[in-house]
């Protein structure tokens, strides 16, 4: 991956994010992983960016989080007049139709369904790379 | 002529005697025959035509002279002849005489041929004769004109002597056949009370008196009551001479009687259901100037508006003055209405008693206008106060009710959002640890396979393999509590699209496994039920069938739907190891499983799914099967009339 910006992750599960970096280093995906550990602590990512700290190239976004639930900060994030072209995928263990159809209208880029076998998280990792780093950036 | 020993003997006769000479000149008299017919000295040696005396017969009718006994006697065949001569004589006026006339040759010695006459004077009793008979003509006609049947009997004879003609009149019948025959009397009365008549002359009083009352059938068919009354007459000498009795038309009178019988029956009647009748009966009177007052109130009316009946129409208390304040203008406005409209009068209003506190009446009644302008309403008052509290009641408790339907309503829902959050966390919480194992185990395996020997390989193999069936148990098990979200949403589903949609879906494993599948589905069937969870149901089955199938030489599956019997009946047959029907039952309920999970892998779960989704559209999930010989599974749904497409 060319573009080094950073990947946001907004997960609380530790081993999640553990494992979510040992998944990108497979498919030598080096971009600085930065971590959101629940809603609110994403929000915060908010100021930083306004502070001139780089914006990530894609944000991966877990549903179920304490304080301020994922779904919260997906509006948040798509009402917000400069960030909402950030690219936010959903990467969450629920299958919930209800939870599919909130997120793609409140304008989700993907959906992602987190898998329990690491090989298939690998291929998400993989899916993630492919399609928002390569696909949507000009310097590839 | 008379010698005088004979004339003395002649002259002590009572008889009249007169001796006539050949023309017809009175020869002699006797005493009585001087005194009766007033002869002087002088008469002697006239002749009776110069008398001067007229001569009628018995009927009044001038007597011709060849009539008279005297000529005739004189001028006759020598026989004695007799006869009735009315005379009127100068001084005694009409004398009625029985007069006998004997001729003879010689009226004595030297004497002609004449005729000695001799008769008795009965003037007075022909007097008394017709006297006696005017006094009957005079009854008769008394008897005629009275209403009442007077009848008089010899009671030696049993002749009917005088009956007048009320008879006719009363009984219909001619008397005339009563003057031979008394008994034909009877004839005419009732047969139920002949018997009864005729004993009551026997049970006359000490007096000889009775009484009877009996019916008298008409040949025209009408009946009369008649009263008889039956009385003995005395003679002079105290002895009975006659019966007599009166028969008196009471038939009007008892009419008059039943009438007044049914009448007082009807009052008592009315009293008895006024007084058992609930509330009370009224007659409640507005005259024209507005002013209300009972003019019949029923004895219960007290208790309703706490004024005794009698109090309340004698003083004329005004059913407004005893009504609650506050109801008093609706009453008197639904009062106004019914007079003018003349409908029922139709109220509920409180009436404040000290004994009894506020009772609620309902009035009932209908208007009727009276000639000087007033109106007068019959009907009555009934205490609805227990009903109207039992009314509160029950309405009280019907919110009570629906407070606690809504309460269990929103209890029941916060179970089901518990059951749900419960399912989403069950996604989240229990696959974050299991992505942890598996993640692990994986690195483990493919980063540290160096530092493991052949058995340390094999555990993080059989760790990483229990991992993935965890993962599909829970999945499952979010399917299966999936499947009961929400109300069903029942509707008319075709099969035969329902069909193709879940043949469509094993498509691969079909073309993979060489398995020879075939749907049928009978054309124009419509059911009712639900499409997705008819869907995931088949689904699941023809899954089921594709998976215990796998191994065998010819796999064979079929799917289809057909009617049957009201019902549209859908299957799945596969020639797959089949089960023992003993377990039926077990085999639709979650986590048992019939086989072994090396044989056939699964989580128990498929076809709980399926009855749950089945029993949702309230339908009927069955299996047969014999052990080693296929399965077939039916889902059969109610049938609904198929659009004309």
């Amino acid at each position: 991956m060319e573009d080094r910006r950073p990947i946001l992750l907004v997960e609380d599960n530790p081993m999640d994010v553990d494992l979510t970096q040992r998944a990108f280093a497979k498919r030598h995906i080096v971009n600085t992983l930065e971590v959101a550990r629940d809603g609110e602590e994403a929000l915060e990512w908010i100021a930083r960016w306004e502070a001139g700290h780089p914006l990530p190239v894609v944000i991966l976004l877990d549903l179920k989080l304490p304080r301020v639930s994922g779904l919260e900060v997906l509006r948040q994030l798509k009402a917000h007049a400069d960030y909402c072209r950030i690219p936010v995928v959903v990467l969450t263990t629920s299958r919930e139709d209800a939870d599919v159809a909130s997120a793609y209208a409140l304008g989700v880029n993907s959906y992602i369904v987190k898998p329990v076998e690491f090989e298939k998280f690998i291929d998400v990792a993989a899916q993630i790379d492919l399609y928002w780093c390569v696909l949507n950036q000009q310097s590839i | 002529m008379a010698a005088d020993n004979d004339r003395r003997i002649a002259d002590s006769l009572e008889s009249g005697l007169l001796w006539f000479d050949a023309d017809l000149r009175i020869v002699d008299a006797n005493r009585a025959a001087r005194e009766v017919l007033g002869l002087g000295r002088g008469a002697l040696g006239v002749r009776i035509q110069d008398m001067g005396w007229v001569q009628n017969d018995e009927h009044g009718v001038l007597m011709p002279e060849d009539q008279r006994p005297v000529w005739r006697a004189i001028h006759g065949d020598g026989g004695v002849t007799s006869g009735t001569v009315v005379v009127q004589t100068p001084r005694h006026g009409e004398r009625w005489l029985r007069v006998r006339a004997v001729p003879v040759e010689s009226l004595g010695e030297g004497l002609p041929r004449g005729a000695v006459v001799s008769f008795t004077d009965f003037t007075a009793e022909r007097h008394a004769a017709r006297a006696a008979r005017d006094n009957e003509q005079l009854f008769r006609m008394f008897g005629d004109h009275s209403l009442d049947l007077i009848w008089i009997v010899d009671p030696r004879s049993s002749k009917l002597l005088y009956m007048n003609s009320a008879y006719e009149r009363l009984w219909g019948r001619p008397a005339a056949p009563l003057y031979q025959d008394l008994s034909h009397w009877l004839d005419g009365i009732h047969p139920e009370d002949r018997e009864r008549v005729a004993e009551a002359a026997l049970h006359a009083n000490e007096a000889g008196m009775y009484q009877t009352e009996y019916r008298v059938i008409r040949p025209d068919g009408r009946l009369v009551w008649i009263r008889g009354r039956g009385f003995p007459l005395f003679g002079a000498d105290g002895r009975m001479r006659y019966m007599a009795g009166f028969a008196e038309d009471i038939t009007l009178a008892r009419a008059n009687e039943a009438l007044e019988h049914a009448h007082r029956i009807a009052q008592e009647r009315l009293e008895r259901i006024v007084a058992t009748a609930p509330g009370a009966v009224h007659s409640y009177c507005r005259d024209a100037a507005g002013h209300g007052r009972f003019t019949f109130a029923s004895p219960a009316i007290r208790e309703l508006l706490g004024v005794a009946a009698e109090t309340l129409v004698e003083r004329g208390i005004d059913l407004l003055e005893l009504v609650h304040p506050d109801d008093r203008g609706m009453v008197a406005h639904s009062l106004r209405e019914s007079a003018d409209l003349g409908s029922p009068w139709l109220a509920t209003f409180r009436v404040p008693l000290t004994s009894t506190g506020e009772r609620c009446l309902e009035a009932h009644s209908m208007p009727v206008r009276e000639s000087d302008g007033g109106v007068v309403w019959h009907g009555f008052l009934i205490d609805v106060t227990e009903r109207r509290r039992a009314e509160q009641e029950i309405r009280s408790l019907n919110v009570d009710l629906e407070h606690r339907v809504a309460d269990r309503t929103s209890e029941l829902e916060a179970k089901h959002r518990e059951m749900e959050s419960f399912t989403y966390s069950v996604s989240h919480d229990l696959k974050a640890p299991l992505r942890g194992i598996d993640g692990y185990s994986r690195l483990l395996e493919s980063d540290h396979a160096d530092k493991l020997d052949e058995e340390g390989r094999f555990f993080v193999a059989m760790i990483r393999k229990a991992t993935a069936h965890m993962g599909d148990l829970i999945d499952d098990l979010l399917a299966y509590s999936r499947v009961e979200r929400g109300r069903p949403k029942l509707g008319p589903v075709a099969p035969g699209p329902v069909v193709a949609t879940v043949v469509a879906g094993v498509d691969a494993e079909v073309a993979d496994g060489g398995i020879a599948l075939t749907s049928e589905v009978e054309p124009g069937l419509m059911a009712l039920g639900e499409r997705d969870g008819l869907v995931l149901a088949l689904r699941n089955l023809l899954d089921n069938a594709v998976k215990f199938t796998a191994g065998r030489p010819d796999r064979t599956i079929e799917i289809g739907a057909r009617r049957a019997q009201g019902h549209v009946l859908f299957w799945v047959r596969d020639n797959g190891p089949g089960f023992d029907m003993r377990y039926h039952d077990r085999i639709f309920e979650i986590f048992q499983r019939l086989h072994r999970a090396e044989d056939f892998p699964g989580t128990g779960v498929g076809l709980a799914i399926v009855r749950k989704a089945v029993e949702r559209m309230h339908g009927k999930v069955w299996a047969e099967s014999a052990k080693g010989d296929g399965a077939t599974f039916y889902i059969q749904l109610p049938a609904v009339q198929a659009p004309n497409s």
